[in-house]
């Protein structure tokens, strides 16, 4: 299924397929996996984005500007979930039938430990060069957890691959924690 | 000229309505709560009349500890803190939670239900589960000072009440 019509003296913009999936979408094979290229996945992207450009179909012949923008946002969506790791791997979570619900609860002591003592140290870092350090642990931290979600993924091991995901949550919070850092700027709410 | 007068109004105009809605996203009972969090701070883990609850919401990456202290004579809870990384809906949940718990029964602060808590804050649905989150905390709590205990005194009684818990 593509996005536009393959036909090359044609080139209508499709109507959205109903059920494809992300990766079927940027024009990868509809089996969900969890190692992608960035850069090939990117290509793959801006290709697509330009054929359907709503800007391209302003003449709104055959409601083809309609569909371009449906399409265009589909698009956006896909590459915006597919390009995160941690996206990504919730993505296809669901795919495959074990999604990380809202309502669930975590009681894991030893990872919820580290996390608590990361966000407290954080939250007590003076200085530039302290958060660097904290930085440094924690991309440490979010590599360990992505090359256990591609090898779990690879073996299809899907329980250790939920619990590689929701881990991974928590250090790429502490990321965007140390992202908007500033000193003398109190750390309270960190998301809505 | 023209263009820039529009943009500048159209600016303005949109400007407004998103700080109204920013100012509505939380009840004000939320914002109290998250401006004037009570009792944020830590126990003495290690004090053997001290319940540490830890939890977590993996969909988020939000985490909670909820600590209790507990006189043994009245088994009620003497004093509270509280520690959440989180949202201002997670932060006034469990804010609320010490102030709801204090001077309770274990048993009567094991009784408390996220419904509680998000009706008193009145939650949005998407929020429910920052209750649900304050309620596992002070569960956990009251599970681990209870586990203590019975580590402590290796009465039977002790074992019971943690299994039953």
């Amino acid at each position: 299924m593509t996005v536009v019509c393959m036909n090359p003296n044609c080139k209508v913009v499709q109507a959205l397929t109903p059920g494809a999936n992300y990766f079927e979408i940027l024009g990868l094979s509809s089996e969900p996996k969890f190692d992608l290229e960035a850069k090939d996945l990117r290509n793959k992207f801006l290709r697509i984005q330009q054929q359907v450009h709503p800007d391209s179909y302003s003449q709104n012949i055959n409601g083809d500007q309609l569909y371009a923008q449906q399409q265009s946002s589909l698009v956006n969506k896909a590459y915006a979930t597919l390009k995160e790791p941690l996206s990504r791997a919730n993505y296809i979570l669901e795919l495959l039938g074990v999604p990380i619900h809202e309502t669930e609860s975590l009681n894991e002591p030893e990872l919820l430990m580290e996390v608590m003592e990361a966000r407290e140290l954080l939250e007590d870092a003076q200085t530039e060069e302290e958060v660097e350090g904290l930085k440094e642990i924690n991309n440490g931290r979010i590599q360990q957890a992505v090359d256990g979600l591609s090898k779990a993924f690879r073996e299809q091991n899907l329980e250790a691959a939920k619990a590689l995901a929701i881990e991974l949550q928590y250090w790429i919070r502490i990321q965007n924690v140390i992202r908007d850092w500033a000193a003398g700027k109190p750390i309270v709410a960190d998301h809505v | 000229m023209l263009r820039s007068t529009i943009f500048t109004a159209s600016r303005s105009l949109f400007a407004k309505p998103s700080t109204v809605v920013a100012a509505r996203f939380y009840h004000p009972k939320v914002i109290d709560h998250y401006e004037r969090p009570r009792n944020v701070g830590s126990l003495n883990k290690s004090d053997p009349f001290v319940g540490t609850g830890l939890v977590g919401a993996p969909a988020c990456g939000d985490v909670m500890k909820l600590q209790i202290k507990v006189d043994e004579a009245t088994g009620k809870i003497v004093d509270v803190k509280f520690k959440t990384f989180g949202c201002g809906s997670a932060i006034a949940s469990s804010s609320y939670m010490t102030e709801r718990v204090r001077g309770m029964t274990l048993e009567d602060a094991g009784a408390i239900k996220n419904t509680e808590v998000a009706k008193e804050l009145c939650l949005p649905p998407v929020k429910l589960h920052c209750s649900m989150l304050a309620e596992d905390a002070i569960k956990s709590a009251i599970n681990d000072y209870k586990r203590k205990r019975a580590a402590a005194t290796g009465t039977a009684t002790g074992a019971t009440a943690s299994a039953s818990a």
